[in-house]
């Protein structure tokens, strides 16, 4: 039947409910069986675009899942750790430079009669006042100028914002000087900067599950992002190659490697679960009841059990089989009645777990 | 002494707004400006902008059903297989128009979805539990069967598709995924005129259609689906 594009979008606007009940399409479609045959196989081209969509929809579900199940490292949450460490150790700091401090300024604000009880092995009390310039260490450079007012106890003079005015106490000279002149110089050397500091790449992973029990699987990386083009991907870091597809898998967990052009590798998934898949035999088993039976192709080394299924999901028939068993089934019900002529699904499931799966077609 | 104290408790002050802000500013890239509004999302997934709406709904929803499902007894898988359950059923009710924007609001009814998703599936595992070692068997053939109708029907719907060819599926998918005019999916695919736009997409329509026409079992598979 030749139908023109005017009748598709009236089935369509049809279809989508835009049709009142007396609309002559409408009227049409209850006399013009041929029509109405067209009708019901637009409404299953859409049933079919929508669930073709919808397989995208899980594709990218299940992706995102496995992503989020094995989820990159998150550079965020370092700063969240660092913070609190750092903010710490401030604390840390400043507590122990002040402590240090506090008992440096005790020990200055001691009278100077304490200091009189050494003096048979001092020389004499050296003190130095040393007006200093803001921020700045203090370092004895000079010779000692005398400026001592004893047996009064030392005040010592300070700014508020400038750092406190030392009054240099020299008992014994015992003290190691200047330390600073005593560190060795160090040679300076160079460190080239790491091209791959910072960078992380990134992509996406594409995966074809194998059947169960064999090794057709295959992962794709697209859309990588980060470091430098052109990229080599590799599985578990070895054999890197420059095509981003890997076939031949088997059911796993992968390390998914990608390295830029210049030679930074990023793990881009780190076991990446490639599971396996449940697989039917497409390859037709036809025959006819009332002529022969269907010879099961069981595995004769293992024992299981065969599961024969019609199309709406009603079991049909089952039984068990043991090792070396020859089955043939006659197109029976577990009952005995004779079933109609149609396709019905195979499930056969070893005892080890293994399952395989087929189709037979049943004609009179 | 004093004035270590002051320059310490202002170090402090500075940190401390600092990681405030930090998560404030964490917080709103992640809950608000991934999150849309009830409209953008309908019009995102008529539009097919897919990824961005599962990230957005990845953001939202799904901590609340990790939470509701892990205190129920169960595992974070179940949470995802939930969540993942009930993205699908969302999707075919906008898709197929049948969302009703003024009566639900988008998370309310995903939620609900996740919940109803939730308790059947509680219900399935402990009837499984209780029955009998021969029940047992059939819910383990029905398990197998849905397994098996499922990938028997992606199958098929790949071949299909696959046999279509790529402009066609390019053209189909512009016109029914992302609903976009003539005009624009002439744009998208750069030299073709809306007038070839038109022709090819009812040739791919038509080819589309006589595919199915041709093949009773695709036919029986996609009535059993709809």
């Amino acid at each position: 039947m030749g139908i023109d594009e005017n009748t598709y979008e009236l089935i369509d606007q049809y279809l989508q409910g835009n049709l009142q009940e007396d609309h002559a399409f409408v009227q049409r479609l209850k006399e013009d069986e041929e029509l109405s045959q067209e009708v019901e196989l637009r409404k299953l081209m859409n049933v079919a675009i929508m669930n073709y969509r919808l397989m995208d929809v899980e594709k990218l579900l299940d992706n995102k899942r496995n992503a989020f199940i094995d989820p990159k490292p998150n550079k965020w949450k370092w700063v969240l750790w660092a913070l609190p460490i750092l903010m710490i150790g401030t604390v840390a700091y400043f507590y122990t430079s002040s402590s240090k401090q506090e008992a440096a300024t005790q020990s200055k604000t001691l009278p100077i009669q304490e200091n009189t009880l050494a003096q048979d092995k001092v020389a004499e009390p050296v003190i130095k006042k040393i007006s200093i310039p803001k921020q700045k260490q203090i370092t004895k450079t000079e010779e000692p100028s005398i400026n001592i007012t004893a047996p009064k106890p030392i005040v010592l003079e300070t700014k508020e914002t400038a750092p406190v005015a030392l009054i240099e106490h020299k008992p014994t000279f015992s003290e190691p000087e200047r330390k600073a002149e005593s560190i060795p110089q160090k040679e300076s050397t160079i460190i080239p900067a790491n091209p791959c500091l910072g960078i992380r790449i990134k992509a996406f992973v594409e995966e074809e599950r194998p059947c169960r029990g064999t090794a057709e699987g295959q992962l794709r990386i697209k859309e990588t992002k980060g470091g430098k083009a052109p990229y080599q991907f590799s599985l578990e870091g070895k054999r890197f190659q420059e095509e981003s597809k890997f076939a031949g898998l088997k059911a796993d967990e992968y390390n998914i490697v990608v390295k830029d052009a210049n030679n930074c590798e990023t793990v881009v998934y780190e076991k990446y679960p490639l599971k396996s898949k449940n697989c039917i035999n497409y390859s037709e088993h036809i025959f006819n009841p009332n002529v022969n039976t269907w010879e099961v192709p069981n595995n004769q080394e293992k024992q299981g059990e065969l599961t024969i299924l019609d199309e709406n999901g009603h079991m049909v028939y089952s039984r068990t089989f043991d090792k070396l068993e020859k089955i043939n089934w006659g197109g029976l019900r577990s009952s005995g009645e004779l079933l109609v002529s149609g396709v019905y699904i195979y499930n056969m499931k070893y005892t080890d777990g293994v399952v395989e799966q087929g189709k037979i077609t049943i004609t009179y | 002494m004093v004035h270590k104290v002051k320059l310490l408790i202002s170090i402090l002050s500075i940190f401390l707004k600092a990681v405030t802000f930090l998560c404030l500013t964490m917080y709103l890239v992640r809950n608000l400006m991934k999150s849309f509004s009830d409209q953008e999302i309908l019009q995102a997934i008529r539009k097919g902008q897919d990824t961005e709406v599962i990230d957005s709904l990845y953001t939202t929803i799904l901590p609340k059903i990790k939470k509701h499902v892990c205190n129920n007894g169960g595992s974070l898988d179940d949470a995802y297989d939930v969540f993942q359950e009930a993205i699908i059923v969302f999707y075919k009710v906008v898709i197929t128009d049948r969302f009703d924007s003024e009566k639900y609001n988008v998370h309310g009814f995903l939620h609900t979805i996740c919940k109803n998703q939730w308790i059947n599936l509680i219900k399935k595992r402990i009837n499984s539990q209780n029955r009998e070692k021969k029940v047992e068997k059939e819910e383990q053939g029905a398990t197998a069967l849905e397994d098996l109708i499922l990938t028997e029907r992606k199958t098929a719907l790949n071949q299909l598709f696959n046999s279509l060819g790529d402009k066609c599926t390019e053209i189909l998918t512009l016109f029914f995924h992302q609903q976009l005019s003539l005009k624009e999916i002439s744009q998208k695919l750069g030299n073709m005129s809306e007038d070839a736009v038109k022709v090819k997409s009812h040739r791919c329509k038509k080819l589309l259609t006589d595919k199915i026409r041709g093949n009773n079992h695709l036919i029986q598979l996609l009535r059993n689906w709809a």
